[in-house]
């Protein structure tokens, strides 16, 4: 009985311990600054009802830094410890190495950016920014295509780097209007939910409008409209 | 939980991009109309993220874009209405068509003309298009202007900015930092859902509001036009979009702010600043700024809507306006956590907004500060808060402006 209740009284320091050896040996294991990782937007499955509350802070543990490239080899502007735990979070996906080599195009193109923009800042002279404007302008394509930059911050850019090879304003201005219409999106296609959507509001509210004005009931009208729009436009439905 | 609640919450889990983009990559994401979420003319209400695996900081920036509580407004009729009455189309952040309504460094992560310290947080962009700056609980009928084809507006841009704010705590987490920003109509919008978003995603760090030019002038409900200005407006659009309602945000405030005083909405800066002691809130607009003070005054006051000429017309103006600032401004300066920065004069866009486009010519040399950027950084980094308000400075008329200034104004003349 004294041992039982002895041990009964100790085991949670005992537990406690344990669990302290096992922080201080993840400790050793682990890298300098673990990396915190956004958690990528997903799919829930509909029977996981408990997944409505807020997500939790994701933090990817370091992946083994002998799949990673040397410092030179590093996209500019990530560590070596960035890199890995990037590396492990998208090389789970079926797609991996491709949004990989994705990734580090982008951050090479943006460092271009950056020193760009520095340059022009520090005021160094146009001809030798042309090199960088050269070097941004065969990427802007691609940065477009894949949505990695708006048509805002596209059209910035590239006036930015007409500025250095056009005087005139007025040439400039035209320059970049044919750039804009050559290399951004037309307008979408309407969404044909939409007409769908008015038509059948019309209706509603010409019944409703028809009305003497005593019978009108603007919260009665407020609820059918929402029916209408849930209707219309619930997940699944299709969109523009 | 109700079960409406738990419902549409789940619904927001279903509201997943069109298309799972990556890091460093605008996504679309569609609310479902079961959150409430709408765009004016009740098409499905889209937003854009776009994430960074480098950090935990999130900058969400409210798109402007004027505001309507009348048919010819809503249907963005007239250089007094909203902006985007035909909704948000899925590929608005890459479609040429609407380009120019984007361009602000909190929302580029490569600007050849601007560096930002948020260019490297995760980012969001709440487009605008409910005609409500943000902030409308309420189904409107407009028939005032074309009584055989009403407009239905629905004012949801409270449950919009709710709905996106519970769509990034799903999905990106808890923030470290949080900057709320916006400009004109974003300025107001990103101000009065503060407490709302800031409630939703529970920032660990620095929590910060930018508001551009969209100021929530002090105009007690005791007091007249004359001597508050902005009164009739603040009157109108208690009724058009629905603040006094069950759910609106008025109502709300109750609850959610300290030091609020619902008959007068000026109150909500400072109630802001008394509510949340440790965020900093920050403010600017223009002296000159012809824009928001016609959406303010313009529609009540008849010597300004029938002004015989343009000095006519500003002098009216300004002698509205003015009065307004100078009140607001020593409203704010009691707050010691508030900050604002009032320079006179930059010609483009009528003197409204210091945030779009690049920062050239946001300055107040007087005091030191060459742009808006300063005044940025000191805010995000927990400076003593800058109060600054320039006096008239003729200069301002000449100054030299940025190639993107000069290109902006250029294309916005040819394009129309």
């Amino acid at each position: 009985m004294r041992t039982a209740h002895s041990w009964r009284r100790w085991w949670p320091a005992v537990i406690a311990a344990l669990i302290l050896c096992g922080l201080w040996a993840l400790t050793l294991a682990a890298p300098d600054e673990p990396i915190r990782v956004v958690a990528a937007p997903q799919m829930a499955p509909a029977t996981r009802v408990e997944a409505v509350v807020p997500a939790p802070n994701v933090v990817l543990e370091a992946a083994p830094l002998t799949a990673v490239p040397s410092e030179a080899a590093l996209p500019p502007g990530v560590t070596r410890e960035q890199w890995a735990a990037i590396a492990a979070e998208v090389g789970q996906q079926a797609d991996g190495p491709a949004e990989l080599r994705r990734l580090r195009g982008y951050l090479e193109w943006s460092d271009t950016l950056r020193r760009f923009r520095e340059a022009r800042a520090d005021g160094v002279p146009a001809e030798e920014r042309v090199a960088l404007a050269q070097s941004l302008e065969q990427g802007l394509s691609e940065r477009i295509r894949r949505a990695e930059v708006s048509a805002a911050e596209a059209q910035q850019i590239e006036s930015a780097i007409l500025a250095l090879t056009v005087a005139d304003d007025a040439e400039r201005s035209e320059r970049l209007r044919q750039w804009a219409a050559s290399e951004l999106a037309p307008a979408a296609a309407p969404d044909p939910r939409q007409q769908a959507f008015e038509r059948r509001q019309v209706e509603i509210v010409s019944a409703w409008s028809a009305l003497p004005p005593a019978a009108r009931d603007r919260a009665a009208l407020e609820r059918e409209l929402e029916v209408l729009r849930q209707q219309s436009f619930a997940p699944g439905t299709g969109s523009r | 939980m109700s079960l409406k609640r738990a419902l549409s919450t789940f619904a927001l889990l279903l509201a997943a991009p069109l298309a799972q983009a990556g890091y460093f990559q605008w996504e679309m994401v569609e609310l479902p109309p079961d959150t409430g979420a709408a765009c004016g003319d009740g098409s499905p209400y889209r937003f854009f993220v776009n994430r960074t695996p480098l950090s935990k900081d999130i900058v969400i920036s409210y798109e402007g874009g004027g505001a309507c509580w009348d048919q010819k407004a809503c249907l963005g009729e007239g250089h007094l209405s909203a902006a985007n009455p035909n909704g948000i189309p899925a590929d608005y952040m890459q479609s040429a068509n609407v380009a120019f309504g984007l361009v602000t460094p909190f929302t580029a992560r490569n600007d050849p003309a601007q560096q930002v310290q948020t260019q490297s947080w995760n980012m969001v962009f709440l487009p605008y298009c409910t005609g409500d700056v943000h902030s409308g609980s309420k189904v409107a009928v407009y028939d005032d202007a074309y009584p055989a084809t009403p407009r239905v507006e629905y004012h949801r841009g409270q449950a919009n900015v709710t709905a996106a704010a519970q769509w990034l705590r799903s999905h990106l987490g808890q923030p470290e930092k949080m900057l709320l920003t916006g400009f004109s109509a974003g300025g107001v919008g990103s101000t009065v859902t503060y407490p709302l978003v800031r409630g939703i995603l529970q920032p660990t760090g620095n929590a910060t509001l930018l508001a551009d030019s969209g100021p929530l002038m002090p105009a007690p409900r005791s007091g007249t036009s004359t001597q508050y200005p902005s009164l009739p407006l603040h009157e109108k659009i208690r009724d058009a979009w629905g603040l006094d309602g069950p759910d609106g945000l008025v109502t709300r405030f109750a609850g959610l702010l300290t030091g609020f005083d619902a008959n007068d909405l000026g109150s909500v800066s400072g109630a802001l600043a008394l509510s949340f002691p440790g965020d900093r809130f920050g403010f600017m607009l223009f002296t000159r700024d012809t824009n928001f003070s016609a959406f303010s005054y313009e529609k009540f006051f008849a010597d300004i809507a029938n002004a015989a000429n343009e000095v006519a017309y500003r002098q009216a103006l300004f002698s509205r306006w003015w009065p307004d600032i100078a009140r607001w401004t020593a409203q704010l300066a009691t707050y010691a956590n508030v900050s604002f920065h009032v320079p006179y004069f930059r010609n483009v866009n009528d003197s409204h907004c210091l945030t779009i486009i690049d920062f050239s010519g946001t300055g107040i040399e007087a005091a030191g500060v060459p742009t808006v950027g300063p005044f940025v950084d000191n805010s995000l980094d927990r400076g003593p808060p800058m109060r600054n308000v320039e006096p008239e400075n003729t200069a301002d008329f000449t100054q030299p402006l940025s190639p993107f200034v000069k290109l902006f104004k250029l294309l916005s003349r040819v394009l129309g």
